[in-house]
Parts: structure tokens; C-alpha cells; sequence
């Protein structure tokens, strides 16, 4: 029996598959360490947040549909929400918005196929155009001296960058018939009036109401915010938005809001006082009781008196 | 100098980069992705769905409404061109029925009882209206903002769109030549 194949009592097909065998533990542990350290599923306010990272707003400048305040872009993360709540994905969500928006809704457009098109076309005509130089090059037969700079083909490069040019423009004409899909006479858009991106304070105080309405605190608090950036030295709007961020669970965003005007001596004050003891109830401070005490001893006939007497004697 | 083959070459070379950059501008240039002056997507397409409930309790489809062109309006009470533009709205209505013009207006991001209200203030409570609070509707429709209306041809596709208030104008153009089609 021939023994050479055998090295150390351990056989040679076994020593060839040691590598193999290296290289799958190392793969199957890169896997299990992959899997483990993915990390938790992203909650459904994480994915339609990344979604709408991916989306611009429609009617904003630079801000995607996760950033702005703006109705439509408060409309299109509802329409996100909804639409993982149904099981889509987020690939599908976005031609959803692609398929109404168009293409220029996304914030990387080269993540849409037809856009890589556009990008390929006139690389793909050099890279081809260079390639053929450099092979006509090496094809030209050794005695060239009596026909300069002829190919076997027949093709000089003149004629093969004339062919380029035409293909780049055909090949460019080609892609621009099929972003617009239609011929640009039967469009009927017409120059947009500069409605929601000049909303003035008092769209956006409408807007706050609406939403009180609706009870979206929520959307009520970003509009609230937006009209006092607007008018930032208006004490009613600093209150209300104290007001909605308490009822939208954000206490502690609240007492920062409505805290500078609490201090501060004013008609404004004793409503202030009011909305700052009722943030730190919501927020579990003490010294809430002493804050809607000082509120009864300024405004102890305001129609919410009673309504805090009571709180403080603990009915509620 | 260089040999009759090189520069031909080079040439040949020069042609070839120049056309690709030629045909970059050319697609970038033409391209157009600004907000305010990009096609509407869903122009000459099949108009999306629009059904729900009426801010007074009725059903509204515009499936049923084949045959007819359909103006669609969306408006917010809190919009201050859209208070402006709802009489032309509703004088529409009135005017264009007799040409198988229908209106349709949504009622977008919005209180019911706000809308409601407002309507009774102008006079205005036979419009069609439904009710889509949190504004999906209006997306579903590739809305920018409002106020923002629609044109729909007797086949249920979207003619024409506009940004911002409406003018007779473009009521007249938009309305005459989609009710004359067939």
C-alpha cells in the first residue's frame, strides 16, 4: 500500500480540506456574530422616519418629508405610516410616491432605475468609443505605411467618433422621450402660486386650531412652533404651544416653553402660571401645587379656578 | 510633429469625450427637477381614487362619475388663498352643469366642524365635499399644498392641474376644451 499520501497518520485529502474547513467556521461565526449584533428591528416611527429621509418635501427647500413641518409633508408621513402599517415595503412605498410625485421626489434620484439611465448612456459611448480605439490600434497590420491610420475594418477613427456622436445624442434623445413620456404641448401645469411655502403666522395659528380640532396635539405643537419662530415675542402663541405640548405628552418641552413668560410680569402672566403648574403635574414635579397656588392668588376669578382648587384638594 | 495616425487619434479622442460631456449637459440641462416647474406625474394618467364620506354624510366616488368632467378642488379653511378662491369654485359648479361639469372639492388636513362652519359662512354647502383630515387624499393626488385643482375628462383621466388659485381664465380654457372632447 502506498503510504506517501499520508502524512503524519493524517491522510492527504484531509490536509486539502483543512482550509475549507477553516474558511466555513469563519464564515459560519461572522454569521451568528451578524445576526446577534443586528440590533433590534426598527420601530414603525424609525422606518417612517427613514423612509421620509428619503423623500423631499414638495413644497420645501433642502427638507425632506422627515424634517419639515409643513402640512403636506405631515399628509405624506401619515400616507408612509399607513402603508407599513398595510405591510409594504419601503421600496414600494417610495414608487407609491414616485408613481405622484415623479423621480425628483426622491432625495437620491440615482437610486431610481430610469436615473442611473441617464448617467450610463454617455459613459458607456466613451467607455465603447475607447475601446475600440485602443483596439483598432493593436489590429492595424504592420505594413500601414502605404494606408495610414485604415483599420482592417475599414473604420478610421473619424468615422468611428462621428458614430460616437451620434450615438451619444440618439442615445441621450432616447432617455429624455422616455423621462417625459408625453409631448410637452398637452401639459397643462401651470406656474405654482406661492401659496403653502409663504404661509404667514396666521395660516399656521389655523393650522394649530384645525389640528386642536382633530386632536392631533402633535401637529397642533409643530404649528404652533413654526408660527411663534414667525412671531417670536407673541405671549398667546408661546402659551398655546405650552398648552398642546402638554396634552401631546411632551411636559417637560412644555415647562421649557412656558417658563421665560411665567416669570414674566405681564397680561399674559397668570395664564402662563397656570399651563406651567399643569406641565409639571404632567411631568410629576412637586412643585406643581405651589405653581397653581400662585396661579388662584393672581387670577382667582379666571373660569379655570375652580377646575384647580379642586386639583390641589386632590379631586383629580 | 506628431504622425498623421496619432493625431487622428487624438482628434478621433477629443470627439469621442466631447460628445459625452455634450450629451451629460444635454440631459442634465433638459431635465427638469425643480418643484415649481416639474411635470405633474400622474398628468394623462387614470385619476387616483377619490371616495369617503361627504362633510354631510352623503357618498362621494369619482368612479360613478364617468361621463362627466370632473373639477376637483382641494381646499383647507385655514388657507387663506383658498377662502378667496371658493366662490369662483362654487359659481363654477353652478355655471358648467349644464355642460356635464361636475365638482368635487376635498377638504384637506382640517377640522369637519371647521369646514362645515365655513362653508355656512360662504354660502356654499351644496359643494361636494370630502372630508380628509389627515391629508392622504390630497397626497394620493400628487398635491403640492393648496389650494390645488384638478381637471378629469369624461374617461376618468387627469387633463390638467393647478397650482395655487384658479383663475377664470384657465377655468374657461381647461373646462371648455375637455367638455368638448369625447
Amino acid at each position: 500500500m502506498d503510504a506517501s499520501h499520508v502524512t503524519g497518520g493524517v491522510p492527504a485529502r484531509a490536509r486539502r480540506a483543512w482550509p475549507l474547513f477553516v474558511v466555513a467556521v469563519a464564515l459560519v461565526a461572522i454569521g451568528i456574530v451578524l445576526y446577534v449584533g443586528r440590533g433590534a428591528p426598527p420601530s414603525l416611527a424609525e422606518q417612517v422616519n427613514q423612509i421620509g429621509q428619503g423623500l423631499k418635501c414638495p413644497t420645501c427647500q433642502a427638507l425632506s418629508v422627515a424634517q419639515s413641518d409643513s402640512p403636506i409633508a405631515v399628509s405624506m408621513r401619515s400616507e408612509i405610516r399607513q402603508q407599513l402599517q398595510h405591510g409594504r415595503s419601503p421600496d414600494q412605498i417610495r414608487s407609491w410616491f414616485v408613481a405622484r410625485y415623479g423621480p425628483q421626489v426622491l432625495t437620491d434620484p440615482s437610486s431610481h432605475p430610469i436615473q442611473l439611465a441617464f448617467w450610463i448612456v454617455p459613459v458607456a459611448v466613451l467607455a465603447v468609443g475607447i475601446v475600440a480605439i485602443v483596439l483598432l490600434g493593436r489590429r492595424r497590420p504592420p505594413d500601414d505605411s502605404r494606408r495610414p491610420g485604415v483599420a482592417v475594418s475599414g473604420l478610421t477613427p473619424m468615422r468611428l467618433a462621428a458614430v460616437a456622436v451620434v450615438l451619444a445624442v440618439s442615445g441621450s434623445a432616447v432617455g429624455l422621450l422616455a423621462w417625459h413620456r408625453d409631448a410637452p404641448a398637452s401639459a397643462a401645469t401651470s406656474r405654482p402660486a406661492s401659496t403653502t411655502p409663504s404661509m404667514t403666522a396666521g395660516d399656521w395659528v389655523a393650522v394649530a386650531e384645525s389640528s386642536e380640532h382633530q386632536n392631533d396635539y402633535a401637529a397642533a405643537a409643530h404649528a404652533y412652533r413654526t408660527a411663534l419662530r414667525m412671531l417670536p415675542h407673541n405671549s398667546q402663541l408661546r402659551t398655546r404651544l405650552a398648552f398642546v405640548l402638554v396634552r401631546a405628552g411632551q411636559p417637560n418641552a412644555a415647562i421649557k416653553v412656558i417658563t421665560p413668560l411665567a416669570d414674566q410680569a405681564g397680561p399674559q402672566q397668570a395664564e402662563a402660571v397656570l399651563v406651567l403648574g399643569l406641565a409639571q403635574r404632567a411631568d410629576d414635579l412637586p412643585a406643581y401645587r405651589q405653581t397653581l397656588t400662585r396661579f388662584l392668588r393672581m387670577a382667582g376669578d379666571n373660569p379655570a379656578a375652580p377646575a384647580v382648587r379642586k386639583l390641589l384638594r386632590g379631586g383629580q | 510633429m506628431l504622425p498623421s495616425i496619432g493625431r487622428r487619434r487624438i482628434v478621433a479622442a477629443a470627439i469621442l469625450v466631447l460628445a459625452a460631456c455634450l450629451s451629460l449637459v444635454l440631459v442634465t440641462a433638459l431635465r427638469s427637477d425643480g418643484h415649481g416647474s416639474s411635470r405633474y406625474a400622474l398628468l394623462d394618467h387614470r385619476a387616483p381614487a377619490l371616495s369617503g364620506q361627504s362633510l354631510d354624510g352623503g357618498r362621494v366616488d369619482l368612479a360613478s362619475m364617468r361621463g362627466d368632467v370632473v373639477l376637483v378642488n382641494i381646499w383647507a379653511s385655514w388657507c387663506a388663498p383658498c377662502r378667496q378662491e371658493l366662490p369662483l369654485i362654487q359659481r363654477t359648479q353652478t355655471r358648467w352643469a349644464h355642460a356635464g361639469v361636475k365638482v368635487v372639492t376635498i377638504n384637506t388636513r382640517d377640522g369637519a366642524s371647521l369646514a362645515r362652519d365655513f362653508l355656512k359662512r360662504m354660502n356654499a354647502t351644496d359643494l361636494v365635499t370630502v372630508n380628509d383630515p389627515q391629508g392622504r387624499l390630497a397626497v394620493s393626488w400628487g398635491a403640492m399644498g393648496v389650494p390645488e385643482t384638478f381637471v378629469v375628462d369624461r374617461r376618468g383621466f387627469v387633463r390638467a392641474r393647478r397650482i395655487g388659485p384658479v383663475t377664470t381664465g384657465w377655468l374657461q380654457r381647461e373646462l371648455s376644451r375637455w367638455t368638448r372632447a369625447t
